[in-house]
């Protein structure tokens, strides 16, 4: 099994990563070196950082491949390295949110904006492996992304809503902690949305993160 | 009909495909502006209403949005969609009797609205304050709990 190379992502640039665009293997290890990275990096500020240039990148790319006609989105995406675990997941999820277009859940239903789709994306990346996957919602009145962890009878549940405005709501219910006031975090607070998800009924139902 | 009573059982609708679309995706059946705005739709299931959960959801078939049909009925008493506090421990869900069922002048008897108590509505911003977005999150979660949860037969 091939080695896969960490990437410095401090030193890529959306216009380094457009000189490949025209070789469509060098783009694959970009592709895989830049994911990588992403899930590699425990670093706020190069996270953040990180997230937003592979952002950049993946739009640029797309819009050119679509353009040009000249390479199979698709079936780059399945030859692309393969992710494990939660950093899969919420690839997928990413991409099925990117997806959602205004109108889709009826007249003057709202998709996600980017600014929401980034700060889902940058929050939910500081999360472990063994994140399990959780409810999506979107509320088509407001664009809001709401990712919910419950127990079984939905008796307890760790909840996260992103507006867009850079922060999440952390929501913890849980019938031992009756009195849990909602939580604002800046979606690059790395540390403190583990924290307080750790505090959370996202703790208890996750060992794994402990 | 008149007041709602605390053990009548209170339906709201999630529809096939609206809310349950085949990806993991799926949109809220709590719309934020609805719920901001006093006017989330649900039914009564009762002795005083005469209907109960399958005629219910004859109902909210009829009135589906098109393309779609009941997938599910989620329905605690309107006592404990009363009973929800907030953190302060302040009561934070009203269930009124509203026989009006759409902005086209529909009305059937058995219709109501759940809406924050006014002490609530006149505290909260907006639908990106994160107390409303606590207490939508609230309901939600007491809508979802199987206990409460109607599946179409």
């Amino acid at each position: 099994m091939a080695t896969r190379p960490i990437w410095d992502e401090t030193q890529i640039l959306p216009e380094t990563a457009h000189a490949l665009f025209a070789d469509a293997e060098g783009l694959q290890t970009l592709w895989g070196n830049i994911d990588q990275a992403i899930w590699n990096t425990r670093s706020k500020q190069r996270g953040a950082r990180t997230q937003e240039t592979r952002r950049q990148i993946k739009a640029q790319y797309e819009h050119t491949a679509y353009a040009d006609n000249v390479i199979d989105l698709e079936a780059h995406r399945s030859s692309a390295p393969q992710l494990t675990g939660w950093a899969a997941t919420l690839e997928r999820l990413i991409i099925e949110v990117g997806r959602i277009q205004d109108g889709w859940d009826g007249p003057g239903s709202l998709a996600p904006s980017s600014s929401v789709q980034r700060d889902f994306e940058a929050a939910l990346g500081v999360l472990p492996g063994s994140t399990a996957e959780p409810e999506i919602e979107i509320d088509g009145s407001t664009g809001s992304i709401t990712v919910r962890w419950m127990n079984e009878i939905a008796a307890s549940a760790a909840v996260l809503t992103f507006m867009g405005d850079g922060h999440c709501i952390i929501m913890d219910f849980n019938p031992a902690r009756a009195g849990s006031a909602p939580i604002i975090c800046a979606v690059h607070d790395e540390t403190k949305i583990l924290d307080m998800l750790d505090a959370t009924t996202f703790g208890s139902l996750l060992p794994a993160i402990a | 009909m008149g007041v709602v009573d605390d053990e009548e059982i209170i339906l709201r609708a999630s529809y096939d495909p609206m809310h349950w679309k085949k990806s993991k995706i799926q949109s809220s059946f709590v719309r934020a502006s609805h719920l901001l705005e006093g006017e989330l739709s649900v039914w009564r299931s009762s002795e005083k209403s005469g209907l109960t959960v399958s005629d219910v959801m004859l109902i909210t078939d009829g009135v589906a949005p098109p393309g779609n049909t009941t997938k599910q009925l989620h329905g605690p008493l309107a006592r404990e969609i009363r009973g929800l506090r907030n953190p302060s421990g302040d009561r934070l869900f009203c269930v009124v009797d509203e026989t009006t069922t759409d902005e086209a002048g529909g009305h059937h008897p058995a219709h109501a609205h759940i809406r924050l108590c006014d002490v609530q509505r006149a505290s909260i911003a907006g639908v990106s304050d994160p107390n409303f977005e606590w207490a939508r999150q609230r309901l939600i979660l007491l809508m979802k709990q199987p206990a409460t949860t109607f599946p179409r037969p």
